[in-house]
């Protein structure tokens, strides 16, 4: 039988295609990799909710309240609960609905001096639009009375819509 | 003149070593594929707090027909919803959708049913869409507040409020 002549020769695979495949895949999770967003909390256990809408990115100023129920984290250290006011680059940790009321009362002076710049953002204040927008980010295993106060510190701001983040459900 | 005879070198094979550059990344696929979690997607429900006093309410603009509105209310069993009334502007007797250890679910739908039924009325009718105002028990989950917001903007409702119950907020006397 006839050996061909190059049967001697050593076998080198291909790696190259595999290479590509590997730093596709790489850029694919690197990019994929989602780190927490500083104005939120990851200790938030957040409820459901099948009608919870995607914020639109062009509503402007956003205030994020946190509310994280107190327990162990993760690593198992004991948590206190929290309650901490995002406004931009305002970020504070309160220690009651009272210190919270201040911080909006303060965040609805600055947006009623930035309406006060142009004529047309005027015209919007007065008509009751262009304040920043209160997304409550709180945990699930709270009771409604300790909502209820973020809600009236809210309120007592002169802050009337309000939006409760949930996670999404699919339909 | 003389050319200058060029020194022959063997040509040497350019040979980039990829063995290094393939452990590391097949270390930092693994590093990622074992880290990766997707993020569930986070949303809001839109709501519009009561008034804090007697001041305009925020639902009705002078223009617009005033829309009706709904009382709802939610008693308190241990942080689980016990009770649920539904009570029209001007009537006075509430729909009650009782609820026991057994047919927590069912009360819920039931609730959620009623309220798909008045916006299919108010729809039918070509009215403005009514207004709900949701009055929950303090020691009330937060989770079953979001379920039930949740229901009545499945339902159709735009305009909801969440409040406390009995801290509903003083009519304003008629003149």
């Amino acid at each position: 039988m006839s050996v061909p002549a190059n049967h001697d020769k050593a076998a080198e695979p291909n790696l190259t295609p595999m290479l590509d495949m590997v730093l596709q895949l790489v850029m694919f999770f690197m990019l994929c990799a989602n780190f927490i967003a500083e104005e939120t909390n990851a200790m938030v256990k957040l409820p459901d909710a099948s009608a919870a809408r995607i914020l639109d990115k062009n509503t402007g100023q956003t205030i994020f309240i946190n509310l994280t129920y107190p327990g162990k984290d993760k690593f198992g250290v004991d948590q206190p609960k929290t309650l901490t006011f995002n406004a931009g680059v305002r970020k504070v940790a309160c220690s009651n609905s009272l210190q919270l009321q201040t911080e909006l009362e303060n965040q609805y002076k600055l947006d009623e001096a930035r309406a006060q710049k142009k004529p047309q953002d005027r015209a919007e204040w007065e008509a009751g639009r262009g304040r920043s927008i209160v997304v409550l980010r709180a945990d699930q295993r709270h009771d409604y009375k300790e909502i209820n106060e973020i809600l009236a510190a809210a309120r007592a701001a002169n802050y009337r819509d309000i939006q409760l983040r949930a996670i999404q459900l699919k339909n | 003149m003389r050319r200058r005879r060029r020194q022959h070198t063997p040509a040497t094979e350019p040979d980039l070593p990829i063995t290094p550059m393939l452990d590391m990344s097949f270390q930092l696929m693994a590093f990622f594929i074992l880290t990766f979690r997707p993020v569930p997607t986070e949303g809001q429900l839109a709501l519009v707090l009561p008034d804090a006093g007697n001041t305009a309410p925020s639902f009705a603009s002078p223009i617009e027909d005033k829309p009706e509105g709904y009382v709802a209310t939610v008693s308190p069993t241990g942080g689980v919803p016990s009770d649920i009334t539904l009570l029209k502007d001007g009537e006075l007797e509430p729909k009650t959708f009782k609820m026991t250890a057994g047919n927590q679910s069912q009360a819920m739908n039931d609730f959620y049913k009623a309220l798909g039924e008045i916006i299919r009325e108010k729809k039918a009718a070509k009215g403005p869409l009514p207004k709900l105002e949701i009055q929950f028990g303090d020691d009330v989950r937060y989770q079953f507040v979001i379920k039930m917001l949740d229901d009545a903007k499945l339902a159709g409702f735009e305009k909801i409020s969440p409040n406390l119950l009995g801290k509903a907020v003083p009519k304003k006397p008629a003149p």
